[in-house]
């Protein structure tokens, strides 16, 4: 029922209506639509891309109104589906209360966008960059639910520094909605029926009936310098006391549990305009320590093991408009989920004395993935946009079990994506 | 402001010819393998590309910023209304406002973006976007003509945009800009 009214009213908008936004009485509306292709060459990525899929589409819709001065109000409700991700289930993407009392202080109340880096909160949103994709080892698909937003208050504001320019900051304390089948948890499951199979169980099944953590604390900082177009910023973020617990089958029934004692990650961006001229440099550290359990009814002992995983990525991207209607990008991605296994020496062995034969090694390059891309924009009208991109990779960093065979094991490989949008 | 697009026109004609010319010429002396008047037209050329340059970017419309007479300002400094037009000040005191009115005419549009913002027209309507989608502004009320947009600030409290320095004001007040 929500995806029909969602429907009618983008079709009222789009036959009907003549215009760059709908307002009734003091609200606002706006909106997008947009709906890609996706097709890989060698392995699928985040769908089932080898065949070529159209299973790549968002959806967006806000209300927002002024009620006082210095007071607003709105919410936006969204959709996506990418894969098995998204499947174009309606969220409540932002809703919130907004008090500016000062330019230097303002205070929200609600559910905001997780800000972090310079693009965490605009990442369903694709007409506000070149791309199609923003780079995958600093802004993971695979947290893009879970960080969709925050439960909770903020504040924000702009600090003058006189000659030193502006100091922008925006300091978050609440919730993220974690649910057992979206985002981290979902990755997990697959991960951990994959754990178990390389003991020689087959048919393996697990299921993760709950996750949930504490409070999420969030501050990104910004500094527009007396540089003009120089903007510096970083951004921290740490989630308390994440756990899932997991039932599963392997042989008979067993039961398995993750407990993550820290969870932060932290970016540092850097961004330099120069008329239609944007160089964006950004690097992202994720520290993950977390217990995992494992236990069978049928054995009088647990399992225990305790993993700190520390992710680390960079990337640098330049992209430059040469007209209203096209603009150009390219974008040097890297991504390593173990920073002190770069060259692939540890995960190679570690695969080895799981597998327990060598026949079953990870190849080295699971330890990195390096992308190339090269993005064109064409903003057909004010409303329409259409892009194209290409993605060469090296490294398997970014493979995903649920997508792909066993057999699937390619250290280059390309991906192709095309998208159109209609904004209002 | 006919009579300035009108005289815009002629000076860009004039540009345009200048340069085609100096092309002709310079693929004469090529052909006529003449290395020092090949050396001496490419200066020219590279002179009169310059100087067409710099004198097209002065061909760009001065613009003055204009408020409802509701706004108890008359003076803003450059930070501020660069503030104002990014939505980082949202009110002009606890009772009234801001309210954002944007001239989407192209020489004035460019020029605003570009002196008083900082940034290109798509990077300010990415820019605006951006907030739109984040919920963190409503997007500016937007025009085409001057008039409309005229007639828009003059009836709505609070508002500020801006118009061609050569336009007539009638029932709005210019904001005079200091450093």
């Amino acid at each position: 029922m929500k995806k029909v009214l969602f429907l009618i009213i983008f079709s009222y908008i789009f036959f009907v209506g003549n215009v760059f936004a709908l307002e009734f009485g003091d609200v606002s509306i706006h909106g997008f639509i947009s709906q890609g292709y996706l097709r890989t060459d060698k392995i699928n990525y985040l769908a089932d891309t080898k065949e070529g899929t159209f299973e790549f589409n968002e959806m967006a819709l806000n209300f927002s109104t002024i009620l006082t001065p210095g007071l607003r109000a709105g919410l936006q409700i969204f959709s996506y589906d990418l894969g098995e991700r998204g499947n174009d289930e309606i969220s409540l993407d932002w809703c919130y209360g907004d008090y500016q009392w000062q330019s230097w202080l303002g205070v929200r109340i609600g559910a905001m966008k997780t800000a972090y880096g310079l693009y965490n909160e605009t990442r369903d949103i694709d007409i506000l960059r070149s791309g199609i994709f923003l780079p995958a080892g600093v802004y993971p698909e695979i947290v893009r639910d879970d960080m969709q937003s925050i439960r909770g208050a903020s504040i924000y504001g702009e600090i003058s520094m006189y000659f030193m320019g502006d100091l922008s900051y925006t300091a978050t304390i609440g919730k993220h909605i974690f649910t057992p089948d979206k985002g981290f948890a979902a990755a997990a499951e697959l991960l951990l029926v994959t754990e178990v199979s390389q003991f020689g169980y087959e048919n393996v099944q697990a299921d993760i009936i709950e996750a949930d953590a504490g409070f999420v604390k969030n501050i990104v900082l910004k500094w527009n310098t007396p540089i003009i177009g120089l903007v510096l910023g970083t951004s921290y973020y740490n989630i308390d006391d994440y756990y899932w617990n997991a039932v599963g089958e392997a042989g008979e029934l067993f039961l398995s549990s993750m407990t993550m004692h820290n969870w932060f990650g932290w970016v540092y961006s850097l961004q330099y305009t120069w008329n239609d001229l944007v160089l964006t440099y950004e690097s992202y550290g994720m520290v993950l320590d977390y217990k995992s359990r494992f236990q069978y009814p049928s054995i009088p002992f647990v399992l225990d093991s305790d993993t700190r995983d520390h992710q680390e990525s960079w990337y640098i991207s330049v992209t430059n408009r040469f007209s209203e209607y096209f603009e150009l990008g390219f974008t040097y991605n890297e991504y390593y989920p173990d920073r002190n296994d770069k060259d692939g020496s540890k995960i190679n062995r570690e695969a080895e004395v799981g597998a327990g034969s060598a026949g079953n090694r990870l190849p080295d390059y699971y330890a990195w993935a390096k992308s190339k891309t090269i993005s064109a924009r064409f903003d057909l009208t004010s409303n329409w946009c259409a892009k194209l991109e290409y993605t060469s990779t090296d490294g398997q960093a970014f493979y995903n079990n649920a997508e792909n065979e066993e057999s699937d094991k390619e250290q280059q490989w390309s991906l192709y994506a095309a998208k159109i949008t209609y904004m209002f | 402001m006919r009579k300035r697009y009108a005289s815009d026109t002629l000076l860009s004609f004039a540009f345009a010819y200048s340069l085609v010319a100096e092309l002709i010429r310079l693929k004469r002396a090529y052909e006529k393998n003449n290395t020092m008047k090949l050396k001496h037209q490419l200066s020219v050329l590279l002179l009169t590309i310059l100087f067409s340059i710099s004198a097209i970017d002065s061909l760009r419309a001065e613009i003055v910023i204009i408020a409802n007479p509701s706004v108890d300002t008359n003076t803003l400094t450059k930070k501020e209304i660069k503030r104002i037009f990014l939505g980082r000040r949202v009110k002009w005191n606890d009772t009234l406002q801001i309210e954002i009115v944007v001239l989407k005419d192209p020489p004035v549009y460019k020029e605003f973006t570009k002196k008083i913002t900082k940034k290109s027209v798509s990077q300010f309507t990415n820019w605006w976007r951006k907030l739109m989608f984040t919920g963190k502004a409503n997007l500016p009320k937007e025009f085409e003509t001057e008039n409309e947009l005229l007639d828009y600030i003059a009836k709505t409290k609070g508002a500020i945009g801006y118009v061609s320095s050569a336009t007539a004001l009638e029932g709005v007040k210019k904001l005079e800009i200091s450093d």
